[in-house]
């Protein structure tokens, strides 16, 4: 009897992409961890992280084959490995929440700022920065990005109500984006100098650099429940792809997977934004490239964008590292630069492939 | 291949006292009926038929469950749908909705594959669905050829074919179509119909939501004339095709005469202004 049933799951039938994302991913991490956080500073060796990961997970043994300045282990721990964790974690929560958020609204065009909760996130953080909170306590901003993005959800479900129709939400999306977009400028426009505002305005551009274990610490958990909540609605997304009557009458509970998703993506991105400031077009770009890779299914395409986002921002961190510029370019403006083009060419592309038919 | 389980001396589908609203305006008012067989091993196929805006779409997605009713209920083999939690409820019912979208590029597999309800929701699961009885379906409703194709690029017929394939997979007892006959060519719309019946025949409760009077008197044994979210007329096609029915409900000069599977001379009847406009 079980001879005849197929064995297929969810993820079946993608081996080459799950081990070309996975080994990408590997790669860049490693890079990551290896490539110093400046240009023109030595890397590090192979055998040196080797070393490195083994004394850490084996304290006991005997590893001394290449040994580690105190110096090199202090940068690698607390200012590489973070970075490295931040950038693949920040870039799975933005890939995963633009693929959902495309699945849920049937729209190629969505992406995880257009729920508010990434504007009102940076709001929070801006609110410690002009209350002075940030320069005293370490964790300010972080946890202002948090309290930010966190009342931007409750304030979503509250407006759209627990019944809500998808459209309404988009449109209680908008109106929280405008709300957070007005409050910030005001914060701006009300900061006591020029340094405050500056400073504000650097962090708003996105940055993985100097951020420690405990920002880590901080948002992994949030982003791990985002991504199990996201993860959980992954096959009604795919029938949802005939349209949200059909997929009720399929057994899907749309109050389910509306909740699951975007109080999923709230989380992921909430706690990534909180702790990176606006990293944009890595959640729009990615889910758009890989659709035709995963033959469009909408389940199968969160895994893959997870997986993808990661690889993305990780890149675009080491980019922003490596690059020989007086002042380190931050890692949103990249992303906006290269994402944008990119964006223009697959919409020439839509358009030919539209004309043609 | 999992046969279609009817308790016995249960109706597979009834509605009592049905009535539904959109927006505070009654759709359909205390609509009761009872669909399929008690015993169980013969099914049927019903056509619901009435003028635009009569109610017909409404009464099926609250047939299907899809619409909470505002007094009354819907039961299925004796269960009110209203208390089924929306997984056991798709198990039971196949819901094909008027014009039927895809949203994503998928190809005519995926669709089809997609009308399994899913137990599982987690990600290493297997898939329930067998692969003899996915070869059935797809051999049954002519989507061998298209199986591979996506589904965007083929005619309406060919995707009304997968739509069909998609609503069947479930192999569900009772099984409701919104107007699955809409924008085909008379062969397809004969193919459709006649699937349908076919599927009734093997002992599953069909609905059917038509428009086209003549498909429906040909192939549909029981008919439900609607009108205004009432019924006007429940019985075999030539006594609610009357002529007074017809008249009254679809404005019509026309006929049905019992045995012939269409309508008479058909025309508008002369009473309604609408004619004089038109002369």
């Amino acid at each position: 009897m079980t001879a005849q049933v197929k064995r297929s799951s969810l993820l079946g039938g993608h081996k080459w992409l799950w081990l070309s994302l996975v080994s990408l991913n590997l790669v860049l991490g490693w890079a990551a961890l290896i490539l110093p956080t400046a240009p023109g500073l030595p890397s590090m060796e192979n055998i040196q992280l080797l070393q490195a990961f083994s004394e850490a997970l084996f304290p006991s043994a005997d590893w001394r084959l290449t040994p580690l300045a105190a110096l090199e282990q202090q940068i690698l721990m607390e200012l590489k490995l973070p970075r490295a964790i931040l950038a693949l974690s920040v870039g799975c929560s933005l890939g995963l929440v633009g693929a959902s958020l495309q699945g849920l609204l049937h729209n190629p065009l969505a992406e995880p700022g257009i729920l508010g909760i990434s504007s009102a996130g940076a709001l929070g953080a801006t609110l410690t920065f002009y209350s002075g909170l940030a320069a005293t306590l370490p964790m300010a901003v972080p946890l202002g990005g948090i309290a930010g993005a966190a009342i931007a959800t409750l304030g979503l479900f509250l407006l759209a109500g627990r019944q809500a129709h998808t459209a309404t939400l988009i449109l209680a999306g908008i109106a929280i984006n405008a709300l957070a977009g007005g409050l910030t400028s005001l914060v701006l426009n009300l900061s006591p100098n020029p340094f405050a505002a500056m400073e504000i305005i650097f962090w708003q551009m996105g940055s993985l650099a100097d951020r420690s274990m405990s920002h880590v610490w901080l948002s992994l958990p949030l982003m791990l429940l985002g991504w199990v909540s996201v993860g959980a609605a992954a096959r009604s997304l795919r029938a949802l792809a005939l349209g949200e009557f059909t997929a009720r009458s399929l057994g899907i509970s749309m109050p389910m997977v509306r909740l699951q998703i975007i109080g999923g993506a709230a989380l992921a991105v909430g706690a990534a934004v909180a702790v990176t400031g606006v990293i944009g077009f890595v959640g729009l770009i990615v889910p758009h490239v890989l659709r035709s890779v995963v033959k469009q299914d909408p389940a199968v395409l969160l895994p893959a964008s997870a997986l993808g986002g990661a690889a993305l921002v990780t890149a675009a961190d080491l980019a922003v590292r490596l690059l020989p510029l007086q002042v380190e370019l931050k890692i949103g403006v990249l992303t906006a630069l290269i994402g944008a083009p990119f964006f223009f060419y697959l919409i020439a592309r839509q358009r030919n492939t539209a004309d043609a038919n | 291949m999992t046969s279609v389980s009817n308790k016995p001396n249960q109706v597979p589908l009834a509605a009592e006292g049905l009535t539904l609203t959109r927006s505070g305006t009654g759709i359909v008012s205390s609509f009761s009926a009872r669909f399929g067989d008690t015993r169980g091993d013969q099914g049927e196929l019903v056509a619901i038929v009435g003028p635009n805006g009569s109610g017909k779409t409404t009464l099926l997605q609250g047939l299907a469950g899809l619409l909470s009713p505002t007094a009354g209920n819907v039961k299925v083999h004796g269960q009110i749908l209203a208390e089924l939690s929306p997984l056991p409820r798709a198990k039971l019912i196949a819901y094909l909705e008027q014009n039927p979208r895809v949203h994503w590029r998928l190809t005519v597999e995926a669709v089809i594959r997609l009308g399994v309800p899913q137990e599982k929701v987690w990600w290493f699961s297997e898939d329930p669905l067998k692969k003899e009885f996915l070869e059935h379906i797809c051999d049954l409703t002519f989507c061998q050829d298209l199986r591979h194709h996506t589904i965007q690029d083929l005619s309406s017929g060919e995707q009304m074919r997968a739509h069909l394939a998609r609503l069947l997979i479930a192999n569900t007892p009772v099984v409701l179509a919104d107007e699955p006959t809409a924008n085909l060519d008379p062969f397809y719309q004969l193919q459709c119909m006649q699937l349908l019946s076919n599927i009734a025949a093997q002992g599953k409760t069909v609905v059917v939501v038509l428009h086209d009077l003549t498909l429906a008197t040909r192939f549909c044994n029981r008919m439900i004339l609607l009108n205004k979210g009432t019924i006007v007329a429940d019985g075999r096609p030539s006594e609610v095709l009357s002529e007074a029915n017809l008249r009254r409900v679809f404005q019509l000069k026309a006929s049905a005469v019992a045995g012939e599977t269409g309508l008479k001379e058909i025309g508008v009847a002369p009473e309604y202004p609408w004619t004089i406009l038109n002369d």
